[in-house]
């Protein structure tokens, strides 16, 4: 389970996160809002790249500022717009990310060919990641975020620069992914959000106008139309 | 028309100082330490003149203004070749000037503008400041006016040449490169000639400016090729086993090797290493047989053995090792989200760097021994102190790029100029310190003096693995 409690961060005067406070359990949860509205700060705090001013951020009870190696271990990492290792090839990216979590070998060459097959990236493996395309990079990033299966799944705008074809693998794995861990997933696409998540979260401004179950966040309306709606009553 | 070269400059500078404003509010002490140390510096050249004045050493050892300027030229055409390649060469971001309709000469004027008021800027700073101690401090230093013409026009000449010589260099195919360089190499002779008589100085202007005519005909070629086509890792493998205890350590270390040899970097060490150590034979060669005789010739040789030693650790290590936490740029996300120590990740980072100054410090070191001295006792102090040297100047390293990271994706790691001079300057205290006290000793005694240069190495050991335990610590604290 992930906690937030009255989680605040500033940077200088700028308040980008305001005391939000939120639970998230089991399944794929997704925020959303408008840009600059916080959701980048929220993810980075949960995987320790940044501490909160004041708040408290809880990974399955572990304290994100306390104890951010045992935090670590259970998460996995996509950021936006990922940037990779230039100098490495895609397999030596992985096998590295692999190594640095304790895999055995075996486990790891297995992982490489099990995600490059399902990600369509198996001929880019031995490709610089320096003369990998957008989609391309995006595809070994994400692979690299669940290549150790984590407990907790964080992802950025999962589905940046894919093609359809596995816009739609990825987005039926994180639904997959979702009914045995938690995946926090951050997106401006609504229908998507909409098609996986099952609870959802609507930020502005640095401060959560909702959270809950997706029924209850949308109600009648769309989740695009609820958004719009939520965001404009807070002006 | 005039307004839109001030545009390119303006925006240029406006980048530059509020990235400065930004480093001095992050760090207001290291910004301020640079100016101490600056003043000190220059406090310190005033007082070697005027001691050397009073001892009547100046008889000796006679360096004439006009070496002085050509020194000058030199660094002056270093700062506009960097300054070609930081803000032309390699800015990607002009690719919003290039795809408005912008004449290609005046984003060019603009950038050179740049370059040539911040090595003007420099000689105003440093010549006044200079000025200011000698009449405060009454030093038996002067500065002639003919020195300071000379040394304002040799700024604008090393402004027009080294930014030149920065497009240059981006040119393909090589022999049109080479034959560029070799028409950009002629300045420097022109510039000597000139300094001893200058009516000169009016060919060698014309000279430069053709040279900039041609830089600016070449300059988008030039872009074109610094943005894309320059540092492409090549796929090179080179295996080389890692004694280091633990997976993850040793996997980290063998993708920082990687780095080195795909980005050819190996290839700068030897090349240090050959400079350092014939450079030393060169100085002994060409220095006046007096000052290598009497009660101070034997600190002439360490002078000049030191000289080479802090230049080749400098460059292989200090500045190899600020640059390794910076050099991840914006995939500095992949090593902060695994669950690897700060400690470990400092350790296997500056791996390389340690091992291969531990080889090419000593090496440097052995010139003067297998040179003129042939004699064991030395090599065995020498050895030694070149080992306390790697060890003391990886640490001050270390600390500096986990203190001071650098993630600017055209820096490749590499710190600002303020860092880096402080942390160069710490370097040579630490090296002044580790290698001084054992030197001293060894000039008593020869037994004592070896091992006092092994106690040197074995504190320099553990300098280096606190400086990886402080400095991941700082590590851990980075936020972006």
């Amino acid at each position: 389970m992930i906690e937030c409690k009255a989680i605040t961060k500033k940077f200088d005067s700028f308040v980008a996160l305001s005391e939000i406070s939120f639970t998230v359990e089991k399944g794929v949860f997704g925020l959303l809002g408008t840009n600059g509205a916080g959701k980048t700060t929220t993810i980075k705090i949960l995987v320790t790249l940044l501490r909160p001013t004041s708040g408290t951020a809880l990974i399955d009870g572990i304290d994100v500022v306390k104890s951010p190696m045992e935090v670590k271990k259970k998460i996995g990492y996509l950021p936006e717009m990922p940037m990779l290792f230039e100098h490495l090839t895609g397999r030596e990216f992985l096998e590295l990310l692999g190594t640095l979590r304790m895999m055995d070998k075996k486990a790891i060459e297995g992982r490489i060919e099990e995600l490059a097959r399902m990600l369509g990236i198996v001929e880019y493996l031995d490709v610089l990641c320096s003369t990998l395309s957008k989609g391309t990079r995006q595809k070994l990033a994400f692979a690299g975020a669940v290549f150790h299966e984590p407990e907790y799944l964080f992802l950025d705008e999962p589905m940046l620069g894919m093609d359809p074809k596995y816009w739609h693998v990825a987005k039926n794995y994180i639904k997959d992914y979702g009914r045995n861990h938690v995946v926090f997933m951050s997106t401006h696409i609504t229908n998507l959000a909409e098609e996986i998540c099952d609870s959802i979260g609507i930020i502005h401004r640095g401060k959560l106008l909702a959270c809950g179950k997706l029924g209850e966040v949308k109600g009648a309306l769309s989740l695009e139309e609820s958004l719009i709606e939520k965001i404009d009553a807070a002006g | 028309m005039r307004a839109l070269i001030y545009n390119v400059f303006n925006n240029a500078c406006a980048e530059g100082l509020r990235k400065f404003y930004l480093r001095a509010k992050e760090h207001p002490f290291m910004v301020g330490w640079f100016f101490v140390l600056l003043l000190a510096g220059e406090w310190m050249i005033i007082q070697v003149i005027s001691l050397s004045a009073l001892l009547k050493l100046n008889t000796i050892v006679s360096f004439s203004y006009r070496d002085v300027l050509i020194f000058g030229f030199f660094l002056f055409t270093g700062i506009a070749y960097s300054t070609a390649l930081n803000h032309f060469v390699k800015e990607r971001k002009l690719v919003w000037y290039f795809s408005q309709p912008v004449e290609l000469w005046k984003v060019f004027a603009g950038t050179w503008l740049l370059t040539f008021w911040l090595i003007e800027g420099v000689i105003a700073i440093g010549l006044s400041t200079m000025v200011g101690m000698v009449l405060l401090l009454q030093a038996p230093v002067s500065i002639p006016f003919d020195f300071g013409w000379k040394l304002v026009l040799v700024g604008a000449l090393g402004s027009f040449a080294g930014f030149a010589g920065g497009i240059f260099v981006f040119l393909k195919p090589m022999r049109r490169k080479i034959g560029y360089l070799y028409l950009f190499s002629m300045v420097y002779p022109g510039v000597w000639y000139a300094l001893e008589h200058p009516l000169l100085f009016v060919p060698v202007f014309g000279y430069v400016c053709l040279l900039l005519y041609l830089a600016y005909r070449a300059g988008l070629e030039g872009w074109n090729n610094g943005i894309v086509l320059e540092r492409v890792p090549k796929k090179t493998q080179i295996r080389i086993p890692v004694c280091l205890k633990g997976q993850g350590i040793k996997k980290l270390a063998h993708a920082e090797w990687l780095y080195i040899v795909r980005n050819s970097e190996h290839v700068s060490i030897p090349l240090v290493v050959v400079f350092a150590f014939f450079g030393q034979m060169l100085a002994l060669r060409v220095l006046p047989a007096e000052t290598l005789t009497g009660a101070t010739g034997k600190y002439t040789y360490a002078a000049v053995a030191g000289t080479a030693l802090f230049v080749a650790s400098a460059l292989l290590s200090v500045i190899s090792a600020l640059s390794v936490v910076g050099k991840d740029g914006r995939a500095y996300w992949v090593l902060k989200t695994v669950p690897l120590s700060g400690e470990k990740i400092m350790l296997a980072k500056t791996y390389w760097v340690l091992l291969t100054c531990l080889v090419a410090l000593p090496l440097v070191l052995l010139a003067l021994p297998l040179y003129m001295f042939r004699k064991i006792p030395l090599i065995l102090f020498v050895v030694a102190s070149g080992i306390s040297s790697a060890f003391i100047s990886t640490a001050a390293g270390t600390w500096g790029a986990a203190r001071y990271p650098d993630f600017s994706a055209w820096h490749r790691g590499s710190t600002d100029i303020i860092t880096t001079y402080n942390v160069l300057i710490l370097a040579l205290l630490l090296n002044v310190v580790f290698l001084g006290i054992p030197l001293q000793i060894y000039f008593h005694d020869k037994v004592l003096g070896i091992l006092a240069a092994i106690f040197s190495a074995d504190m320099g050991a553990l300098a280096y693995l606190v400086a990886c335990r402080v400095g991941g610590r700082e590590y851990e604290k980075i936020e972006k």
